[in-house]
């Protein structure tokens, strides 16, 4: 295995990426809140058409949102609550860790991230690019084409460096959120299982999506005999002998690794699918489709 | 277990480069990974074990030493002795050659037998005199038994004592010379199944002069001889021919050492000739014997005279041209032109007595019956191509493939028949084929311009010559051929007086019966070159002082098995380095 820092998106023909899209429509099953109205079901009560119960006037609410004829039934004020209609925000969480630069994972990782944000642009909503290593890089958040152009163009600029810390990410991105929105993390997660969990229990209070991306060489150890491994983002040494036995000891916990993140991942009600690099870009965007 | 060359385990020392070059290189490959964390996570993740642990975990590396050991092991030429367990087969080299060492050869085979034995004479197919015998009956019988005139194939001899099942072959010969694969090769691929082969030679490389080649035209009466000097020095050799006892002609060629003179007897009366070369060597080809017929072939032609006639005539035949219903009694040769109103029955009679009759292509040939035409014939066709023809008797010094052809009869061959010439195709175009005693044979080139030049050709009688000489009617043989009398009859053999349907040519001689004789000659040039031992003792790692290395034991050699485990460890080492991909 040779890492690169190169994403290879700058050689990328997007265009023709996202025509292939077109024909795709990408919709949350969650209910959202925002304050911008859109076209998607949110779960905060105010102004809107369908009723969805009451609760007791409060000082300041509207008068007239107080429903008289509960009044006149039962002498108290009673505030009829209606769900609104609220714009989705989507937030695309790219790990640019070093680990990411083996077996062209970042320019994979790289083309989904543009593939989920071209979709959200074609309904007309607003997303964000916010990239993560050690620490959280925030992109600004916005509608329309231009932004997506700003967006790939940030994309081709990319580069694989430093250490993984989802967790720290995952806190950073979670206090910028005001409202629920579509977070789709896309990272090979290769990072510490338990820290793992606690940043998607963390983000689990958004509509939560999981994409882990892995080099088909990656499920081997890749080598044989004596060897000194030496960690790609922390630089941090190992030796150890691969033997067969070993190799294919290896190879069950990258499964198990990925079963692990799939379960954290539905414990919170969000959704996990895995994508080795080898696989062509659209039909990985078609298999996350097919699962929303 | 004992080994042949102890010295060979120095090769054992190439293991110390290789576990050196091990050990330099041990250190770790270098490997960037995206991230420990999963390495970390394995149980065994970094351990390092003990050196032996180490050691036993690099497959590649044991291979290698494996492979250091065994080929030390091969080097080494491990072996087993073990008690013999009998099973003594002595092969006695029966060729011409051997006629002045059979005392000798006596002497060397009753040194070997101690128990049970089995008695081959090597010849040009090997005899078994005895199988598993007492040693007394065997010493009796190598006293009697004498070289055959003819050359031996010893290999084919040693083959059938080793399917006798001998474990120890012992092969008692001059080694001038041999027929068949080389007897020292024979005896290596025995040795490698466990049989033991010794080599006794006897006698002395000496010079010679003999005959090494004649031929007797009976129909020019003419007797051609070569005479070849092998080893000695340059000079004269005289000799002497009779006829029927008389002495018709002495002379004397010169010949060089290597070298070879001709001597050509012409005119020569009917009879029985036998041609003495004076004090030549070892004796068994100083004489050549030749028969003349007592007149020229009588031929009879069934048609009108034409070609065929007068080919025959000129080949010194005596030819009577009749009609169809011409009797057939008393003529050698019968040639068909004309099928109509022929007694076929007759016919096939004079046939399967012994006759020869040759089937000249026409239209109405499928007159024949069936029984007796070497050819299954249909209709005539324009044919437009070259002839292809197999060196057999009858095409002998005829060149076929300049024959002009436009027609030709198309036939198949019949069954049991011999096509001799025949075009592209598979049309069949000289064919012959043996009907009881005697023989038919079918010509495709009748002499018609329409249909061929054959008939203008020069060739064309020397064909017939081939026909009156090759047939039936051959009254000089090489030795080792075959009479075959379909009946029991008493024949006057070189050896005495013997009563069979089939008599061998075993020696050189004149083979008499009532109502005919042949002369049979061991021409071989091979045979009679006695002046150098093409076989050596020693030569091929056999042992000729008698009873080889282990006499009454039986040595096993596991070198080839050795080699066979080195070459599976190579092939497995390769697939595992990935060796060709």
């Amino acid at each position: 295995m040779s890492p690169s820092p190169e994403s290879g998106l700058a050689e990328f023909d997007f265009s023709a990426f996202f025509r292939g899209l077109d024909r795709l429509n990408l919709r949350s099953r969650k209910r959202v809140t925002g304050r911008e109205v859109g076209g998607r079901l949110s779960t905060r009560k105010g102004r809107g058409l369908e009723p969805v119960g009451y609760r007791e006037y409060e000082a300041g609410d509207p008068l007239q949102m107080v429903d008289w004829v509960a009044y006149a039934r039962t002498e108290k004020l009673f505030v009829r609550e209606y769900e609104e209609e609220r714009a989705l925000k989507t937030h695309v969480l790219l790990d640019s860790s070093r680990s990411m630069g083996f077996e062209g994972k970042l320019g994979f990782a790289g083309k989904l991230a543009a593939g989920v944000s071209y979709l959200v642009e074609g309904e007309n909503e607003a997303f964000g690019l916010y990239t993560f290593d050690g620490g959280l890089e925030p992109g600004d958040v916005g509608r329309g084409r231009l932004h997506l152009m700003d967006l790939v163009q940030r994309l081709e600029g990319l580069e694989a460096e430093g250490g993984t810390d989802l967790l720290s990410a995952a806190e950073s991105c979670v206090s910028m959120l005001r409202n629920r929105s579509l977070v789709v993390v896309i990272s090979d997660f290769m990072d510490d299982p338990k820290r793992v969990k606690d940043a998607v229990r963390l983000l689990g209070e958004h509509d939560l999506i999981l994409l882990q991306v892995a080099g088909p060489g990656e499920v081997s150890p890749g080598f044989e005999g004596d060897a000194l491994l030496r960690d790609s983002e922390t630089g941090e040494e190992l030796k150890m002998y691969m033997s067969d036995r070993a190799g294919r000891r290896y190879s069950r916990l990258v499964k198990r690794h990925a079963r692990e993140v799939g379960r954290a991942a539905r414990g919170v009600g969000g959704d996990h699918l895995a994508f080795a690099t080898s696989r062509p870009p659209l039909a990985a965007m078609f298999d996350l489709m097919s699962r929303r | 277990m004992p080994l042949a060359q102890p010295l060979g385990l120095l090769g054992l020392l190439g293991a110390v480069p290789v576990v050196a070059l091990y050990l330099l290189r041990r250190r770790p490959r270098a490997v960037e990974v995206p991230s420990l964390l999963l390495f970390r996570r394995m149980e065994d993740a970094p351990t390092y074990r003990s050196f032996l642990r180490r050691l036993m975990r690099e497959r590649s590396l044991l291979l290698q030493l494996l492979a250091i050991g065994l080929a030390s092991l091969a080097l080494a030429g491990p072996y087993t002795v073990a008690e013999a367990p009998g099973g003594l087969a002595v092969v006695v080299d029966g060729s011409a050659s051997m006629s002045g060492f059979t005392d000798e050869a006596a002497e060397v085979v009753n040194g070997h037998l101690d128990g049970e034995v089995t008695l081959i004479q090597a010849g040009p197919a090997p005899r078994e005199l005895l199988v598993d015998g007492p040693p007394d009956r065997a010493r009796d019988l190598i006293d009697g038994v004498q070289p055959l005139d003819g050359e031996a194939d010893l290999s084919a001899a040693m083959t059938l004592a080793e399917r006798r099942g001998a474990e120890r072959v012992v092969v008692v010969s001059d080694f001038l010379g041999w027929k068949g694969r080389h007897p020292g090769d024979r005896a290596s691929a025995m040795e490698a199944t466990g049989v033991d082969v010794v080599f006794e030679p006897v006698g002395e490389p000496s010079s010679n002069v003999g005959f090494v080649d004649g031929r007797m035209s009976g129909t020019s009466r003419t007797f051609r001889l070569s005479v070849a000097r092998f080893g000695g020095a340059p000079g004269d050799v005289t000799y002497g021919a009779r006829v029927n006892g008389e002495v018709i002609q002495r002379g004397s060629v010169h010949v060089e050492p290597g070298g070879r003179s001709g001597i050509v007897l012409d005119g020569l009366p009917a009879g029985e000739v036998v041609v003495e070369l004076d004090d030549a060597g070892p004796g068994f080809d100083d004489r050549a014997f030749g028969y003349v017929p007592e007149e020229g072939e009588e031929v009879l032609v069934v048609g009108e005279d034409g070609f065929e006639a007068r080919a025959l005539d000129a080949a010194g035949a005596s030819v009577t041209v009749a009609g169809p219903s011409s009797p057939l009694e008393g003529f050698e040769l019968v040639v068909l032109k004309e099928y109509a109103g022929v007694d076929y029955s007759g016919l096939e009679e004079y046939v399967r007595s012994g006759g020869l009759v040759v089937f000249v292509a026409s239209g109405d040939i499928s007159r024949v019956p069936g029984g007796i035409l070497p050819i299954e014939p249909g209709t005539a066709e324009s044919v437009d191509g070259v002839l292809e023809f197999r060196a057999t008797g009858l095409t002998s010094d005829v060149s076929f493939e300049d024959v002009s052809v436009n027609r030709l009869l198309s036939a198949e061959a019949a069954e049991g028949a011999e096509v001799h010439v025949e075009t592209a195709d598979g049309t069949p175009v000289v064919a012959s084929r043996q009907v009881g005693e005697g023989e038919a044979v079918y010509l495709g080139l009748p002499p018609s311009h329409d249909w061929n030049d054959f008939h203008f050709r020069r060739e064309y009688p020397v064909f017939w010559t081939n026909v009156l000489e090759g047939g039936a009617i051959e009254h000089n043989l090489p030795t080792g051929e075959r009479l075959d009398f379909g009946d029991e009859v008493s024949v006057e053999t070189p050896y005495g007086s013997v009563s069979a349907e089939r008599v061998y040519l075993d020696r050189a001689g004149l083979y008499r019966w009532e109502g005919g004789t042949v002369a049979a000659n061991l021409f071989s040039g091979a045979e009679s070159d006695t002046s150098s031992r093409l076989l050596e003792p020693g030569e091929f790692g056999q042992d000729g002082e008698g009873g080889g290395e282990a006499g009454g034991e039986r040595r096993t050699d596991y070198t080839p098995l050795v080699l066979l485990l080195l070459a599976a460890v190579l092939l497995y080492e390769a697939r595992l380095t990935g060796v060709g991909r």
